[in-house]
């Protein structure tokens, strides 16, 4: 009897497990089949014509010759690039509404409670990453310094230039500022990265933060002079630029700025679909950027386009971003508003 | 020598037949644009942009550049005929433009304002094609106090622009102020009076203040009367000779059509003073320089010709920041700007080292696209004008709908419509009590500046950044500005007397 009952259970489980075996690609077949012919709206914090839209508008095709569905390009600038974060959380839970993130400034929206984030990170879906650069300080020609070491030691004071307070260049700033012990202080105000380039060549700033690809085209003719790169490891465009471990003592305690910051940069322009999305569809998109993102002629073919591609996926997302948010205490988060926000505008 | 010959390969290089198609293609589609309230040229880009994927550098540029230069020459002529600004820097023309119109005088206003367009536009690109060798030093000597400057020499002709009493005309201005002050602020990313809005996190918009301030006033006294533009006031038959007579009162005040698109020139170079502000201020120092000051707001053909032949200038000016640093000059170039990296290319100084022919061959495309469309506008002046007999009851309805779709497709954003009629009710209530509303914009789209530069300026150079060459001359200039018509005033009357 109790032979009996045990070859039966044993049935029942290897039937469960057989069920649920074939059940994956009958999940991932229907969310397949949900896609063709539907419509897809692609957002991007960026304007037309900027980075991001030029990777949403590079990647359209071929998620649509994937997919089988047209997808709406929406560009929705705004809101220090959380508008477009709102709009993807607030949407329908169907899988049909995708954004392309402006990284640093949705961890930051959060990290600095900024009035008009209304969302909640951790309950959005991670799908991918498209690009993450490293960030650099770059002296100027004018710069009363020549190398960190210098500026640190020195008593006159470092004049930077941020387009603001709350977004990924005045980030950089404060952290290094604070991590390494800089005379600095900001000029903030200045429309774009070009121009606090311009004002930078002109004198009005003695440094600057740049993306390596930004620094890589504004260093040209020895405008702007590399100092250091601000992460553990060199920048690819920049490989004889020696990070800022590799030139000075860093304690602990101020290297945990840096990692801190570069949690920040390691979430750069990536996918999120909203929360409540079932998890075949999540599954299914993820797979399919996936497919885009590691082509091998659509990397040469952005690279060509000077967008680079450095895909991530959402598991390595998923732990930079509870890098940065989950290992935040109280007082760390107070201590590192203060710096963002209020140190270096005195 | 070397550089002439640029020259003129550049303009071999554009006087190809597939670049003069295309340029044929991009005109009408920027005129419309132009034209109809609302759908700015910035809304033209945004819906071109997508389309130069996959094209070669010059024709891809020239799809662009042809349909944006020409945006300012198209809005002009709804701001003449209907009071409404087909672009926000064409409200400069309607204080004097739709008097014209509505004094039976629409053709001579039309001809004034292309005309002034057309050359204005090829004006600006002389400009560029000067100092195109030596445009970075150039760009480089107007650091943050010198924008600051600039963009407050723009300030102190709040109270000139514009009819009415100067008094009225300060409060108008105070208000545009007041309204650039909603949203984040530009140096500290904290916003203010947002009043828990996610619209209000950005401010009040440029398109919907203006649609709102001009278009929702004249629609309603449309409505109201129910008659035509025309039988409101006393607007005869446009015909081809009073266009004429339009095109060529700019060559009789061509001493007025030089300043003023040196004006538009000089704002396009300065990255960071907004283009927007070029007509104004071009229409300000017209009015405070003329021997007509008196008549202008009702009717004075200067106060058309000295907008409209800034507006198009400041292109050809902007092209300089957007060509030597890749920072754009006016609200426009930053699309453009775009448009050059989605063809991968990076403007900046080595650019231009490397592309020099490319930006001989973009100015000439500036160039080009102006003088066809002045010449397309001008013989089809006549039947646009014929708009002006529709009945109000017709009219009406039809503008509404045309204004309530361009301000959507702006920004694809509902908000932008509410506020249009937020606007108009401002705007209706300013025209009603004889408040002037162009000093309104001006103050507007100055104030951003304004705070952003003075900030730099005292950040990086302390309360002292005005000791520097050009601040120094730009100072020199305003203060003269501003005494200017009483010492000319106590001129007069030491020679009459």
């Amino acid at each position: 009897m109790l032979a009996h009952k045990m070859i039966r259970a044993a049935f029942a489980a290897s039937a469960a497990l057989a069920l649920s075996v074939a059940a994956q690609p009958a999940k991932a077949q229907d969310a397949a089949a949900f896609y063709k012919g539907k419509t897809i709206t692609f957002i991007t914090p960026g304007s037309p014509g900027g980075g991001y839209d030029t990777y949403m508008r590079e990647i359209i095709p071929h998620l649509e010759k994937k997919t089988g569905a047209t997808v709406v390009p929406v560009n929705e600038p705004g809101g220090g690039h959380l508008l477009a974060v709102n709009k993807t959380y607030s949407a329908k839970p169907d899988g049909l509404t995708i954004l392309l993130n402006d990284g640093e400034a949705s961890l930051l929206g959060v990290v600095l409670d900024v009035p008009g984030a209304r969302y909640d990170l951790s309950k959005m879906h991670w799908l991918g990453r498209i690009n993450a650069e490293k960030r650099l300080i770059l002296f100027t020609k004018s710069s009363p310094y020549k190398n960190l070491k210098d500026a640190i030691a020195g008593k006159t004071v470092l004049k930077f230039g941020t387009t603001g307070k709350t977004d990924a260049t005045g980030l950089a700033t404060t952290m290094a500022s604070h991590a390494l012990g800089l005379p600095t202080s900001i000029v903030t105000g200045y429309k774009g990265s070009r121009e606090f380039v311009r004002a930078a060549i002109q004198g009005e700033v003695g440094a600057i933060s740049l993306s390596e690809s930004s620094a890589l085209r504004f260093s040209k003719g020895g405008r702007l002079i590399p100092a250091g790169t601000l992460a553990r490891e060199r920048s690819a465009l920049f490989p004889k630029t020696p990070t800022v471990f590799e030139q000075l003592k860093i304690s602990k305690e101020n290297a945990w700025f840096l990692d801190f910051h570069e949690g920040f940069a390691e979430i750069g322009r990536s996918l999120l679909t909203g929360p409540g999305v079932p998890a075949d569809r999540v599954a299914y998109l993820r797979k399919v950027f996936k497919e885009i993102l590691t082509d091998k002629a659509f990397d040469a073919h952005m690279t060509q386009k000077k967008r680079p591609i450095t895909y991530a996926d959402a598991a390595a997302l998923d732990k930079a971003a509870k890098a940065v948010l989950g290992d935040l205490s109280d007082a760390r988060k107070k201590q590192v508003k203060d710096i963002i926000l209020n140190k270096y505008y005195q | 020598m070397e550089y002439f010959t640029l020259l003129s390969e550049g303009f071999v290089r554009v006087m190809r037949p597939d670049l003069i198609l295309i340029m044929l293609a991009a005109i009408p589609f920027g005129l419309i644009f132009g034209i109809v309230p609302g759908l700015s040229g910035l809304t033209a880009l945004a819906i071109l942009l997508p389309f130069i994927y996959g094209m070669d550098a010059l024709p891809g540029l020239a799809l662009l550049l042809a349909s944006h230069a020409v945006i300012y020459t198209g809005g002009s002529v709804s701001a003449i005929i209907l009071g409404i600004p087909g672009s926000p820097p064409n409200a400069a023309t309607v204080v004097d433009g739709y008097p014209m119109a509505q004094q039976g005088r629409g053709g001579q206003a039309m001809g004034a304002a292309l005309m002034a367009s057309g050359l204005g536009g090829v004006f600006g690109v002389l400009v560029l094609v000067a100092i195109l060798p030596v445009l970075e030093p150039i760009v480089l000597s107007f650091g943050s106090p010198e924008t600051f400057f600039l963009a407050l020499m723009g300030v102190t002709f709040i109270a000139i622009v514009g009819e009415g009493p100067m008094q009225k005309g300060l409060i108008a201005g105070a208000l545009g102020i007041f309204l650039a002050l909603f949203g984040y602020q530009p140096t500290t990313s904290v916003p203010r009076f947002h009043f828990g809005s996610d619209y209000l996190l950005d401010g009040f918009r440029i398109i919907p203040l203006a649609l709102g301030l001009f278009a929702v006033p004249e629609l309603i006294a449309l409505s109201a009367k129910g008659k035509s533009v025309a039988q409101t006031g006393s607007i005869s038959g446009v015909t081809f000779g009073q266009v004429m007579e339009g095109c060529a009162a700019v060559f009789k005040h061509w001493w007025l059509f030089i300043k003023s698109s040196t004006i538009g020139a000089v704002v396009g170079i300065v990255p960071g003073v907004g283009g927007e502000t070029s007509p104004f201020v071009a229409y300000a120092a017209a009015k405070q320089s003329s021997r007509t000051a008196s008549t202008y707001g009702q009717g004075n053909i200067e106060g058309v010709i000295a907008p409209e032949s800034s507006n198009n200038a400041k292109e050809g000016g902007a092209l300089v920041p957007t060509l030597a640093f890749g920072i754009p000059g006016s609200t426009g170039m930053a699309l453009l700007l775009g448009g050059f990296l989605i063809l991968g290319l990076e403007p900046g100084p080595e650019f231009l080292k490397e592309h020099m022919d490319l930006g001989v061959g973009l100015a000439m495309v500036v160039a080009i696209a102006n003088v066809m469309a002045a010449i397309v506008m001008i013989l089809l002046a006549k039947y646009i004008a014929r708009l002006t007999y529709l009945r109000g009851h017709i009219l009406a309805p039809l503008l509404l709908a045309i204004i309530v779709l361009g301000t959507y497709a702006s920004k694809n954003n509902p908000m932008d419509v509410v506020y249009v009629f937020v606007f108009g009710a401002l705007g209706y209530l300013m025209k009603e009590l004889n408040y002037s509303r162009a000093p309104l914009i001006l103050g507007f789209v100055l104030t951003n500046a304004i705070e952003s530069y003075l900030h730099i300026s005292l950040r990086s150079f302390g309360p002292t950044f005005f000791m520097r060459p050009i601040s120094l001359i730009i100072i020199g200039l305003l203060v003269l500005g501003l005494v200017w018509p009483s010492i000319s005033r106590r001129l007069r009357r030491g020679r009459g007397a």
